[in-house]
């Protein structure tokens, strides 16, 4: 599947392009749409580049990472009524990317291996004095999986299938 | 002449075009149900996720939007995915969209075995939030073997706390994965699940899921339980027993594992060799079951675990 | 010239038949695999051990990192004399230690993590001159009963591993399973028993298991075949050469039909060139099989016991055979 890119304007320019053999492109209009209403600011760092956007906004940033669009979006769903900014990725290197740009508060990713494959995915999430919450979902409960990943600095290991009122419960008492 | 050699030539071109045509529409067209089945699930999982009620409203704009396979797959993937009060949500969604009655017209009308399963599968997977998965019993004497398991997973998540009968019931031998999927199932279902009475029971299915359980969440106290079953005449069972057995860390010097060890083939007994060095067993534990080869593979086997060291 | 085409055309229509049966067996193969959910949790004790023999770059290893079936491990036979830089940084990367390794003869070093996130890896450092002995010391440091054979420039696909390990689970009571991948790269997935390796029951498998080496020239060949026949017959007059043209595109449509439909992440020509060199291998099979029953001599491979009731069987059942 093609990946969103994080950058809306550029968003803009794939969802209007026809793309016949992938396209969740209805996806990424609404993913749009969410983004220009809550962050029109974010047009300008289109334009200014990485790094020198910097956002004034109070709410909590959360950024859902999953390569299969399905768990994306029941996640995105099921925290619809949340106070929070989300942004939905769906590859590793977006997912560096959105935390590096807008400095999120939480990350909630199915994607376990990204932190097994020596790739220090977790340091390029963290980086400087910000430390955004990483919660992980997976069906995988083996002993010396769920430790390494809490070894790495894994905040919350969820199994998968979710409580809703728990990961609710969890995402609003993140500040 | 000329016409016809055109229409030759014309055919000679146009067959391999028409078939990367078709396979592409048909890819857009998987394209586009993936993106739908992915709004769909985020509309649900919008309306599950409040602790209200759905109104008739968004029902009716569920039913508008999306046709009945799409919601029949976002359901089924939204109940796999969740679980407590929220699925009492769904199960009111799944009511009023009428996706239970989707799904069994599909399956009567399923002309081919596949089709059939695989829409059985779903069913098993919607099981919990929809009470049609009682009409699948009706499937429980199909002569395929799958259109059968699939028909008891949606039983089991049903009514699971009649689970065991519904497993024991079943007249064919039920394979590993099989015996994993139930054993799933009646873990997401909240069936009461006792090991014992699964390891002693007579019918085979049982056992292999019980010995599943036991390895699977490394349940100490079975261990007398397990030796008694490495001695089965079930060979399946047996092997099975004597790897859960090594899983647990139980005592491996008993009399009957040591029949049963002698019973194994030379291919089983380097399976069983690998298996208790990856246990953490000693040789010293083991030095009684194996032979002088053995043993010796054993030890070199256990020394490619250890730091080499080196002096100087 | 027209006894030429009359025997270019009766060889495309048999190569057409076979083509329909190697097309007919995916699909069945297809219909019966791709209905049952995958399970992603261990399945027991079932494993599966990837020996990557000589891969050129860490590619192959990363790919088997991604693996979500806890029971996998991945075991790569390198010559780190020869391929220093990118395996030497493996070591750093990994935290790898080395590891006793006095029983496997021939091998210079044998690396394993410490680290818990990485236990899953293993790297067998073997002269490149003992490249024979690859697969044998790979199946002799295996953790895990079954054993998949990848070549070194192979790029495995998502979800291998977990496929074969339901595979596995279903048909648990064969004695010695034999996966091979009817329309990916040679993957062979094995018993790890260095015993009754003849007596094996094969498996199609419908998935690619791996992606081969890039080669583009079997497609290339099958693209161009129709349009050089109707070209030649232009030149020569010849109308019967517009029945091979004929039928080498129905031979070209029924390999994109299946191309199509595998395709997940490689382009279209590269799954058509891997798809074409299994149906190369088939053929030669369906040829030593009609040779078989032509000469009604002995086969060295032995037949295997039990017949496996929902998966296609590459290899037919001797002792019926022997019977004709």
């Amino acid at each position: 599947m093609k990946t969103d890119s994080f950058s809306p304007l550029f968003s803009l320019v794939r969802a209007t392009k026809i793309a016949p053999f992938v396209t969740p492109y209805p996806i990424r209009i609404s993913i749009f749409l969410e983004t220009t209403n809550r962050n029109i600011g974010r047009l300008a760092y289109f334009w200014l580049g990485e790094g020198r956007y910097i956002t004034n906004c109070t709410m909590k940033k959360i950024i859902i990472h999953s390569q299969n669009s399905d768990f994306g979006a029941l996640i995105r769903g099921l925290l619809a009524d949340i106070e929070a900014q989300f942004t939905i990725t769906t590859s590793r290197a977006e997912l560096i990317r959105a935390c590096r740009a807008s400095l999120c508060n939480l990350v909630l990713t199915d994607d376990a291996r990204m932190f097994m494959n020596g790739s220090d995915t977790m340091e390029q999430i963290r980086h400087g004095n910000f430390l955004p919450q990483v919660f992980i979902f997976s069906h995988d409960l083996s002993e010396g999986s769920v430790t390494a990943l809490l070894e790495v600095g894994v905040n919350q290991f969820m199994a998968l299938p979710i409580m809703v009122e728990r990961l609710r419960k969890k995402v609003n008492s993140i500040e | 002449m000329i016409v016809a050699l055109n229409e030759e030539v014309a055919l000679a071109v146009a067959l391999p075009m028409i078939m990367v045509l078709t396979q592409t529409i048909h890819s857009m067209r998987r394209g586009y149900r993936t993106s739908a089945t992915a709004r769909c699930i985020m509309q649900i999982a919008k309306l599950v996720a409040v602790p209200e009620e759905p109104s008739d409203g968004d029902i009716r704009r569920l039913r508008l939007r999306f046709s009945s396979s799409t919601l029949i797959d976002a359901a089924a993937f939204v109940s796999e995915h969740i679980y407590g009060e929220a699925l009492y949500r769904l199960s009111f969604i799944v009511e009023e969209c009428e996706i239970d009655h989707h799904l069994l017209k599909s399956i009567r009308r399923a002309t081919t075995r596949q089709r059939r399963v695989k829409l059985l599968a779903k069913l098993s997977q919607l099981a919990s939030v929809s009470v049609a998965a009682e009409y699948s019993e009706g499937y429980l004497d199909e002569p395929e073997q799958d259109i059968r398991t699939y028909a008891t997973a949606s039983l089991i998540m049903a009514h699971p706390e009649r689970a065991i009968r519904y497993i024991a019931r079943l007249r064919h031998n039920i394979s590993l994965h099989d015996a994993a999927m139930f054993a799933q199932l009646m873990r997401r279902a909240g069936a009461p699940i006792a090991y014992t009475p699964l390891l002693t029971s007579k019918s085979r299915n049982l056992q292999l899921i019980g010995l599943y359980l036991c390895e699977h969440f490394s349940i100490v106290d079975a261990e007398p339980l397990l030796q008694q079953l490495c001695e089965s005449e079930d060979a399946t069972i047996a092997q099975t027993a004597l790897f859960a057995l090594c899983t647990i860390q139980g005592d491996i010097t008993t009399p009957q594992v040591k029949r049963a060890v002698e019973r194994l083939l030379p291919h089983q007994r380097d399976a069983l060799i690998r298996h208790m060095v990856y246990s953490c067993y000693s040789l010293r534990s083991c030095a009684n079951l194996l032979g002088r080869e053995e043993r010796l593979r054993f030890a070199q086997r256990l020394n490619s675990y250890k730091c080499q060291i080196v002096c100087n | 010239m027209q006894l030429t085409s009359i025997i270019l055309t009766s060889l495309l229509i048999v190569v057409l038949c076979c083509a329909i049966l190697f097309a007919v067996e995916w699909h069945r193969a297809y219909n019966s695999l791709s209905v049952t959910p995958l399970l992603r949790e261990g399945i027991g004790h079932i494993g599966v051990s990837v020996v990557v023999e000589y891969p050129s770059t860490t590619a192959p290893l990363f790919r088997l990192l991604e693996e979500r079936y806890p029971r996998s491990e991945a075991i790569m036979v390198v010559d780190m004399q020869q391929h220093d830089s990118p395996f030497g940084t493996l070591i750093q990367q990994f935290r790898l230690v080395k590891v006793n390794h006095s029983h496997l003869k021939g091998v210079r070093a044998l690396y394993r993590s410490r680290h818990r996130a990485y236990r899953r890896i293993v790297v067998i450092d073997l002269p490149a001159t003992n490249r024979q002995y690859a697969a044998e010391r790979g199946r002799e440091v295996a953790t895990y009963d079954y054993i998949l054979y990848l070549q070194g420039e192979s790029l495995i696909a998502h979800d291998a591993i977990t496929y074969c390990a339901n595979i596995i689970a279903r048909h648990h009571d064969v004695p010695n399973l034999s996966l091979q991948s009817l329309v990916g790269a040679t993957a062979r997935l094995e018993r790890a028993s260095g015993a009754e390796l003849g007596n094996r029951s094969n498996i199609s498998s419908e998935r690619v298991l791996a992606w081969g080496k890039r080669d583009l020239w079997p497609s290339l060949i099958a693209i161009f075949t129709p349009a050089i026949a109707v070209v030649a017959s232009r030149l020569t007059g010849e109308k019967s050469l517009l029945a091979v043209a004929v039928a080498a595109s129905l031979v070209l449509s029924v390999f994109l039909y299946v191309s199509t439909r595998v395709m997940t992440e490689k382009g279209l020509l590269v799954t058509l060139d891997t798809i074409l060199r299994n149906f190369y291998r088939y053929l030669v099979r369906k040829v030593k099989n009609f040779n078989y029953l032509y000469k009604g001599s002995s086969w060295s491979v032995k037949s295997s016991a039990q017949r496996v009731p929902t998966m296609v069987l590459t290899k037919r059942d001797k002792t019926n055979l022997k019977q004709l």
